[in-house]
């Protein structure tokens, strides 16, 4: 019986799981996974639509497996890395298209978007901030102002002086910073799309 | 730690495009196999964006900053937080010096005003006033010091009095505070339970409801109809089709049904509540269908919180920008884990 090329993408995607691994809620999580990695890779490397190329690669790999294609290989991201080079290569030579975000307004009706001057844009950034710092815990507050009102050229000795002022290792400062920057990014980004 | 440091610019030059193609190759290939590098490659990530909004990157990091790294539009919204973040926390930092610094000069200029008048003072005394008012003038000041010398030693007592006052405040507030953990152990091993409860009743209604065979909900599988499609000129009666997305589901496979037509491929915006853009793709082919097409997108369960979204289906032309197709309405609610 014929199957249409939607089932056919299915089979691909299906495949590309069993692939990556037998166990269904591992692979869905490999994917997940690798996908934002991949990702990361592409933006790095400059591609415009990094989420897209990382669907190409493994769209890619679906397509091969469900067209027998054996892939033997102890590590998958191996064989993942060379098919990713590949989309690379390709988007490279692509002309450069437009991005959704730089679509003129008229285009997207009822969005409702407002002009905003530059000065209002950040006394609406500078807004999302203070509420989404007074979320945070006085201790946490504290810290993240700290480290962005530090001479960052004096970097190396102002962490390791704020690491044993907490009595922590410099690693564990960094992903405390880390984490504590991405949750606040969040609130911000999440205050100001309202 | 000239291996960390050699480490650390490595990934820095990677992020500015500045390795060669043997080097790019050889990380890349570690990078995908390593999920710890991953990690570390969004650290330094964002201590260069931070770095470069305080200034502190050298002028051929800088360059490279502008022209390579900044390509990406994430990054440069990434950007706009480092630079609000740096000039917010330049700002809460003089505010701080300034608290510090006031009652200092307050002070200074206190004792300045002292000495100046001290000399005349001293000048008065020796020349104009009789005996018996200094005799009592120093009678006063016996007087005062003695009376000063009283309230030295009162205050002295209320200091120890505060200062006992401190530590048993600070005695009791470790009380509390070791309280409050071991309340709040209690109440995360509670919450454990009860989540164990609930999944193991999940569990148990599912065995008696479900074939044994049954594939668990990690992905959710829904079709978008083209009757739940509005047009974005013709408009159309607004249907919002529910996604009922379970706990433990990973990827959502959507399937999007979408009239034939001459555009060569699709660009897909997914809005929370018709603002926030909380997943897009670009350049997506479609698939015939009947006298249709479809569009099928994976979309991380992770991304579907709970609310309204408004799936926006723009087409783009061989030539020239992309036009808004219509959209669909979508309801996702989060159910309990089935699995």
């Amino acid at each position: 019986m014929a199957i249409d090329r939607s089932q056919q993408q299915d089979l691909a995607f299906h495949a590309l799981l069993d692939w990556l691994n037998p166990n269904r809620d591992r692979a869905a999580d490999d994917y997940v996974r690798l996908h934002r990695r991949l990702a990361k890779m592409f933006e790095a490397r400059g591609c415009l639509t990094p989420e897209d190329c990382a669907d190409e690669t493994f769209n890619r790999i679906g397509s091969q497996l469900i067209e027998g294609k054996e892939i033997r290989t102890d590590n998958p991201t191996f064989y993942i890395n060379g098919v990713a080079r590949h989309v690379l290569l390709e988007q490279w030579s692509k002309p450069v298209q437009e991005q959704i975000e730089d679509l003129p307004a008229e285009k997207l009706p009822q969005d409702n978007h407002r002009e905003l001057n530059e000065k209002q844009e950040k006394e609406r950034w500078h807004s999302c901030l203070e509420k989404c710092l007074q979320t945070l815990p006085q201790e946490s507050r504290q810290l993240l102002l700290e480290y962005y009102a530090e001479d960052k050229t004096q970097k190396i000795e102002t962490r390791s002086r704020m690491a044993k002022q907490l009595g922590v290792a410099a690693g564990v400062l960094r992903n405390r910073i880390f984490k504590l920057r991405n949750s606040l990014r969040g609130c911000v980004a999440t205050c100001l799309a309202r | 730690m000239s291996s960390q440091n050699d480490h650390h610019a490595l990934i820095v030059n990677y992020l500015l495009g500045r390795l060669s193609e043997t080097e790019l190759e050889s990380f890349e290939r570690n990078y995908l196999a390593d999920e710890s590098l991953f990690e570390e490659l969004q650290e330094v990530e964002d201590e260069l964006i931070d770095d470069f909004a305080s200034d502190a990157l050298t002028i051929d990091q800088k360059l490279a900053f502008e022209k390579y790294f900044l390509r990406s539009s994430e990054r440069r919204e990434k950007l706009a937080f480092a630079t609000a973040m740096t000039e917010r926390a330049v700002a809460w930092q003089k505010g701080t010096l300034v608290s510090i610094e006031t009652p200092a000069r307050d002070l200074s200029s206190v004792e300045l005003f002292d000495n100046s008048n001290s000399k005349q003072h001293l000048l008065f005394w020796q020349d104009s006033v009789p005996a018996w008012r200094q005799w009592v003038a120093v009678a006063a000041a016996v007087l005062l010091a003695v009376v000063i010398g009283v309230l030295w030693f009162r205050n002295r007592e209320l200091q120890r009095q505060v200062i006992t006052t401190d530590a048993n405040y600070a005695r009791l507030r470790q009380e509390v505070d070791a309280q409050s953990k071991a309340t709040a152990e209690t109440k995360a091993e509670l919450s454990a339970e009860q989540q164990q409860t609930q999944m193991l009743e999940s569990q148990v209604e599912q065995l008696q409801t479900s074939p044994p065979d049954k594939i668990h909900d990690t992905i959710v599988n829904i079709v978008l109809g083209i009757d739940y499609l509005v047009g974005a000129t013709r408009g159309g009666e607004k249907k919002v089709k529910t996604l009922a997305v379970p706990a433990n589901a990973r990827l959502v496979r959507l399937t999007l049904n979408v009239a034939a037509s001459s555009f060569e491929s699709f660009n897909i915006l997914l809005r929370r509540d018709g603002e926030r853009v909380v997943w897009r793709r670009s350049g997506l082919k479609a698939k015939p269908a009947g006298d249709r097409r479809r569009l099928n997108l994976t979309i991380p369960a992770e991304t579907l919180l709970l609310g309204d979204y408004q799936v926006l289906v723009l087409g783009a032309p061989p030539e020239g920008d992309a036009e808004l197709i219509g959209r669909y309405f979508l309801k996702v609610e989060r159910k309990r884990a089935t699995k």
